[in-house]
């Protein structure tokens, strides 16, 4: 949808990041979560962390796993497109949201 | 009796705007029971049948997540209505379809509005009516709420499914084989429990048990019998966690949402859209550095609107009150030979005051309402929350608190009733109880009295330290209120469409605006009239000596209760009667607090400005200052743009200054400046008015405005004890 716009130094630099904090973060570095993917970047939704009413809000919205959504803004809230709507996401929210990069 | 139809949809489908053409102008604005949630109640009939239709509250699923939405969800299990109306928003069709899936699951009846039509067909969405609605097995009616295409087609459907009567058999989506094995076992289950039909088919009640549904679930909790088969649900939920691998809500909404995708593939023709305009303008209003300017310069425009845009008409509104309208009055009193004696100040000064209290305001909100509804009709006021968001939550404070915290630097009511864009009833309660430390325009006379009497040289620090003060104290209860009274057991997550841009649509604007202000007028008008009319009995009350409606402020009531108050405010300096009796009167309104220090300690009255040009005259001038009114609303709508700090309140007499001066130092022991300070922070923090207090309780309820009443008097009088304690221990002033 926003294609080009990802860069690939950003990531990098990110799982760079929870590499060398690993200790804090588990065995093997904390999973990626919506908070920390790059604006313009588009993700894939692997899991949702959270209580139940986070999880029935989020699935109403179509964010389940497997969803796929492109990141407009990436924190305070985050904004996500996903099925030509816009959600935004608050912070909390967003942390609890795991997903993975997809290919562009 | 007549059917209920019942409105729903997610938030910002565009329910509100379908209501109220499907309404028409039987439409009443209320609020849910024990709930500060806006209800819209009107009726519409088709071929003379009529029929009664509520607007839900918003809600993406009939699993409630937020406050609004058990409402939404616990009126359609409740009260089945015989007909939900399901608005889908065409260029959002998932999430809306995923709510009807849940509505015929539930085997209610059902039309499905596809809402915003012209949109998705501009934006190449455009929906196969015919086949959407074969998919769905139920009636599918494009409509454009906003400019009414639709409606009557949407009605005559309605009526048509109305009539038909006969049970709907609810809609079975295939969970696949571990949820439908666990699930089969339940329903089997629940054959031995007939009470459970109360609740829906019996699919859809396991269903909701599975999903874990906390309505559903204490509702079957409160059937007898139907404990062992909710403890089965519980099971049951665990077992399909452990072998799906995913939480059963999740496993439910996975294969609904599946369902929902395959009934998107079987109309197909859905190619994904470039950005549009609306997409593109909302990249800029939510853009990380552009959006909070562009946030502050709207919030500017709503401020300028509610405090200075309306103040003409709200001036007019007091002139004709208490010019010809209280000359009328007495006339007629005269007529009837009651002139000249309690009767005639009852009703000039007491009812005709509080009438004139109540009107005053519907200028105000008219202009708040008016704001607020373009913002929401626009789509604006959803991405307000966005921009705001993180710098709020800083201090403790949800994002679109900022704009009822603004307003009430204008005056603390509309600020209350400004609360309701707020997004869960817990959120609008903390940030009405927060309203009023914002120090709004009433407030400043009395600042600026004391602050030229006391501190010459230095007024405007003296003003702006109040306002800040103010922000600071609002700030400081916000935070104890939310980790106390108000800690969220179940915080709402942030989670929500925003709303494509649309111009808004004047009828709604219009309606919404009529529907608000009038519901101000009833639920809070009568209390502002009860006050004004008790404030004047204790003015005419006589203590000891005098006679009924002819006494001196000292030997009244009014004067009883001030000094019974004073001694409450000894020790905050500003012990004397009639200091007290000034705040008292700043109940009623906080400009008033000059106008009774000037009679108090003066012994003058406002001038009564009594020309008569008898009734033909008086009704000329009423037209022309009308006409004048809209003449400096329209002057005064350049300068919404422009800064300009109104600053006129006049030169008070030096009688008054070194009257004040005398009494502060008197009843201060020669500590005057510092008792004036004080004074001014307990003007700041006691109760602005009986207005807000009428607002806050038409919004909140009796219980809540006591809570808010003693809680201010209580902070007011920390506040001022602090500043008059302190200072004098410090050796200051």
């Amino acid at each position: 949808m926003r294609p080009g716009r990802a860069g690939g130094r950003g990531h990098g630099r990110r799982h760079g990041w929870s590499h060398r904090h690993g200790i804090h973060l588990g065995e093997q570095g904390a999973p990626l979560t919506l908070d920390r993917v790059k604006r313009g970047s588009r993700v894939r939704v692997v899991r949702v962390r959270g209580g139940s009413r986070l999880i029935h809000r989020l699935a109403a919205l179509g964010i389940v796993p497997g969803a796929l959504v492109a990141v407009d803004r990436e924190r305070g809230p985050a904004v996500l497109s996903l099925h030509g709507a816009r959600v935004a996401v608050g912070r909390g929210a967003a942390m609890a949201i795991e997903v993975e990069e997809t290919p562009e | 009796m007549t059917p209920l139809v019942a409105i729903a949809g997610c938030p910002n489908a565009g329910k509100t705007t379908l209501f109220n053409h499907l309404a028409g102008a039987r439409h009443t604005v209320g609020n849910w029971p024990g709930q500060t949630v806006e209800r819209h109640e009107g009726i519409f009939a088709v071929n003379g049948e009529r029929f009664q239709v509520v607007d839900l509250p918003g809600t993406y699923g009939l699993v409630a997540v937020s406050a609004e939405e058990s409402i939404a969800t616990g009126f359609l299990s409740r009260n089945h209505p015989a007909v939900v109306v399901t608005v889908v928003d065409a260029t959002s069709l998932s999430s809306g379809l995923h709510l009807a899936a849940q509505v015929a699951e539930a085997g209610l009846r059902q039309v499905v509005a596809l809402n915003m039509c012209d949109v998705a067909d501009r934006r190449g969405l455009g929906v196969d009516v015919a086949a959407l609605e074969g998919a769905l097995g139920m009636p599918v009616v494009p409509t454009v709420a906003r400019s009414g295409k639709g409606i009557p087609e949407l009605r005559a459907a309605v009526a048509a499914v109305a009539a038909a009567g006969a049970p709907v058999s609810p809609l079975v989506i295939d969970y696949g084989p571990v949820i439908e094995r666990h699930l089969g076992a339940l329903v089997e289950a629940a054959v031995e429990c007939p009470e459970l039909d109360g609740l829906g088919p019996a699919r859809w009640t396991m269903l909701q048990l599975l999903a874990g549904d906390e309505q559903t679930t204490r509702a079957a909790e409160s059937i007898p019998g139907a404990g062992d088969l909710v403890a089965a649900g519980r099971r049951a939920a665990e077992a399909i966690a452990a072998e799906a691998g995913v939480e059963a809500e999740v496993a439910l909404a996975e294969q609904r949402l599946q369902w929902v995708a395959g009934v998107l593939d079987s109309i197909g023709g859905r190619g994904p859209s470039g950005p549009t305009w609306s997409d593109r303008f909302d990249r800029v209003l939510t853009h990380r550095w552009l959006g909070l300017p562009i946030f502050l310069a709207v919030m500017w425009v709503v401020l300028r609107v509610t405090a200075d845009v309306t103040a003409p008409y709200l001036n007019w509104v007091q002139a004709t009150i208490s010019g010809p309208v209280s000359r009328w009055a007495m006339m007629g009193l005269e007529a009837v030979s009651l002139d000249g004696g309690w009767v005639e100040s009852l009703v000039v000064e007491g009812v005709l005051a509080g009438v004139g209290g109540v009107l005053a305001f519907v200028p105000v909100l008219f202009g708040l309402y008016l704001m607020l509804a373009v913002l929401e009709d626009s789509g604006y006021m959803a991405r307000t929350a966005v921009v705001m968001d993180r710098t709020m939550r800083a201090v403790g404070i949800p994002g679109k608190a900022f704009l009822p915290m603004m307003v009430g630097f204008g005056c603390t009511v509309p600020a209350i009733y400004a609360t309701r864009t707020l997004d869960s009833p817990r959120d609008r309660l903390l940030v009405g109880l927060l309203t009023p430390f914002m120090s709004c325009g009433a407030r400043l006379p009395v600042y600026v009295l004391l602050a030229g009497v006391f501190f010459v040289g230095h007024r405007s620090t003296v003003v702006l330290a109040m306002y800040l003060l103010g922000i600071v104290v609002a700030i400081l209860i916000g935070l104890v209120l939310s980790r106390t009274v108000l800690r969220e057991r179940h915080p709402t997550p942030l989670v929500m469409v925003l709303p494509g841009f649309r111009l808004p649509d004047l009828r709604t604007v219009w309606s919404l605006v009529k529907g608000r202000t009038w519901a101000f007028v009833k639920g809070a008008g009568t209390v502002i009239l009860a006050a004004s009319v008790g404030v004047w009995l204790l003015l005419a009350i006589p203590i000891g000596s005098g006679s009924f409606g002819d006494t001196g402020v000292e030997k009244s009531a009014f004067g009883g209760t001030s000094k019974a108050m004073a001694v409450v405010l000894k020790p905050l300096g500003f012990g004397e009667w009639e200091q007290a009796g000034a705040l008292l009167s700043g109940l009623v309104a906080k400009e008033v607090v000059v106008s009774t220090m000037n009679q108090l300690y003066t012994g003058e009255r406002p001038a009564d400005q009594q020309g008569s040009g008898g009734f033909v005259g008086d009704l000329r001038e009423i037209g022309s200052s009308f006409l004048g009114a809209s003449w400096d609303t329209l002057r005064a709508i350049p300068a919404v743009v422009g800064l300009q700090f109104v600053d006129s309140t006049g030169e008070d007499s030096t009688a008054l200054q070194s009257a004040v001066r005398a009494s502060f130092e008197e009843s201060s022991g020669g500590h005057g400046a510092l008792a004036g300070l004080a004074f001014l922070v307990f003007v700041l923090l006691y109760t602005p008015c009986i207005a807000s207090l009428a607002a806050f309780r038409h919004e909140f309820g009796t219980r809540w405005m006591g809570f808010m009443v003693v809680g201010q008097f209580l902070v007011a009088w920390l506040g001022a004890f602090a500043v008059f304690q302190i200072g004098r221990l410090v050796g200051w002033g």
